[in-house]
């Protein structure tokens, strides 16, 4: 018995080495693996907190192009608002029910506005964090976009911070058409520029061709059909020559996204 | 409470600036491990591989990647102590603080660079799921091991200059 005390009296920090690596290695595999370790992520509230106060102050230096892309967008509002305006003056008093549907469609989702406090671009799984979470009604599985398009989707939530997995993640993967044909395939990210992702599983006899537009399919709960993702840059085979594998420019700049809204479902 | 402050400060300096640095994509300074290579030689030894471990949880936290700072911090105090008693010559103090004002710039030089070293192996090494290519990850480990290097070495000769 007393041998067995002295080696553990002189073995005690291998023991604990032991120990802290074992519970190291658990973190790792259980937040590899399943939706469970909110806490040892930057969705917790501490540091979300910390997080946020950092945003804040970061988000002056980059008022300057906040406001220029308000400005574009503003322009492109403008122009589209004038053109609608040509359309409906030429349309009889019954505007064309497709036009109808769609209006209805945007204006039936109900929409939460929220800052991004957290972001990386550079990893292979890259993560967002938001300043919204379950008190302000946002759960997991719950799209989120910005201004130009798709951002990803809400994996885990706290109280008023949630984890989001941005198309920038090997785990994401959004259903996508080809808007005009129809066909679809889902959208993922292999790495590399985060301006650039791709579409797979598009069947060869599909008909595309560089500039076409992607918009989300509605196959999921996540989006609504119809929102935009981006446009095809380059139309190439995949790995098996089975289908085609466009790639794909994402219309929304992940490095610089700061503002982002969560589709928290139909009115 | 010296220490506890200077844990904090290494801390807050890696999770609020050190994250942010990627330069070329590549290379991105981890400068958390400082607070295990500062560690007096007569720190109890469980407390201070406990106090690593927490700081890596911490680490985790902010940048997303649950369990891969800790493993190293950890792995990082284990080897602290045997190597400090390896380098310092042998009628040393006993509460030898290392830092290049006791250990003298080649025993000090060597000593961060094998630190650092068995931190940025182990880092990178449990982090090779988040890389596609494994060449991403050597040039990725190796520029960060070489900038960390470079880093430390100078916020050194600050301090010691200072001190003279």
């Amino acid at each position: 018995m007393r041998v067995i005390f002295d080696w553990i009296d002189r073995n005690l920090h291998t023991l604990t080495f032991v120990l802290l690596e074992c519970v190291s290695f658990v973190l790792l595999f259980q937040f590899n693996s399943y939706h469970g370790s909110l806490w040892f992520t930057s969705a917790n509230s501490v540091v979300s907190t910390i997080r946020g106060w950092e945003a804040e102050a970061i988000s002056y230096v980059h008022l300057g192009t906040e406001n220029r892309i308000l400005t574009e967008r503003n322009v492109i509002l403008q122009m589209q608002l004038s053109r609608l305006r040509e359309q409906l003056k030429e349309a009889t008093r019954d505007s064309s029910l497709t036009e109808r549907l769609m209006a209805e469609r945007l204006d039936s989702l109900r929409m939460l506005d929220a800052r991004v406090i957290g972001n990386s671009i550079t990893k292979r799984d890259n993560f967002i964090t938001i300043d919204r979470g379950s008190r302000d009604g946002v759960r997991p599985e719950m799209g989120v976009v910005t201004g130009t398009g798709v951002v990803g989707i809400v994996s885990q939530v706290s109280g008023h911070s949630a984890l989001v997995i941005p198309v920038l993640n090997s785990k994401c993967r959004i259903s996508c058409r080809l808007r005009g044909s129809g066909y679809f395939g889902y959208l993922h990210w292999d790495g590399g520029s985060p301006l650039i992702a791709l579409l797979n599983d598009i069947p060869r006899h599909a008909v595309l061709k560089k500039g076409d537009a992607v918009e989300t399919s509605g196959y999921s709960s996540s989006f609504p059909e119809g929102i935009f993702v981006g446009r095809i840059l380059q139309v190439r085979n995949s790995s098996d020559g089975q289908s085609y594998e466009p790639v794909i420019v994402l219309s929304a700049d992940l490095a610089k996204v700061r503002n982002v809204s969560v589709i928290l479902g139909k009115r | 409470m010296g220490r506890i402050r200077q844990v904090l400060l290494v801390l807050a300096l890696q999770v609020l600036v050190l994250d942010y640095i990627h330069l070329w994509g590549y290379a991105t300074p981890l400068l958390g491990v400082l607070l295990v290579v500062y560690t007096p030689l007569d720190e109890n030894r469980i407390v201070s591989m406990s106090i690593s471990f927490l700081a890596g949880v911490v680490m985790d936290m902010f940048a997303n990647t649950p369990g891969v700072g800790a493993a190293a911090m950890t792995l990082a105090s284990f080897i602290q102590h045997p190597l400090l008693v390896m380098m310092l010559p042998k009628d040393s103090d006993e509460g030898i603080v290392p830092s290049l004002h006791t250990m003298g710039t080649p025993s000090y030089f060597a000593y961060m660079a094998i630190m650092l070293g068995v931190y940025h192996a182990a880092y990178f090494a449990l982090e090779v799921f988040s890389f596609v290519r494994i060449t991403d990850l050597l040039v990725s480990m190796c520029s960060s091991y070489a900038l960390s290097l470079v880093l430390a070495m100078s916020f050194e000769s600050l301090r010691f200059m200072k001190k003279c």
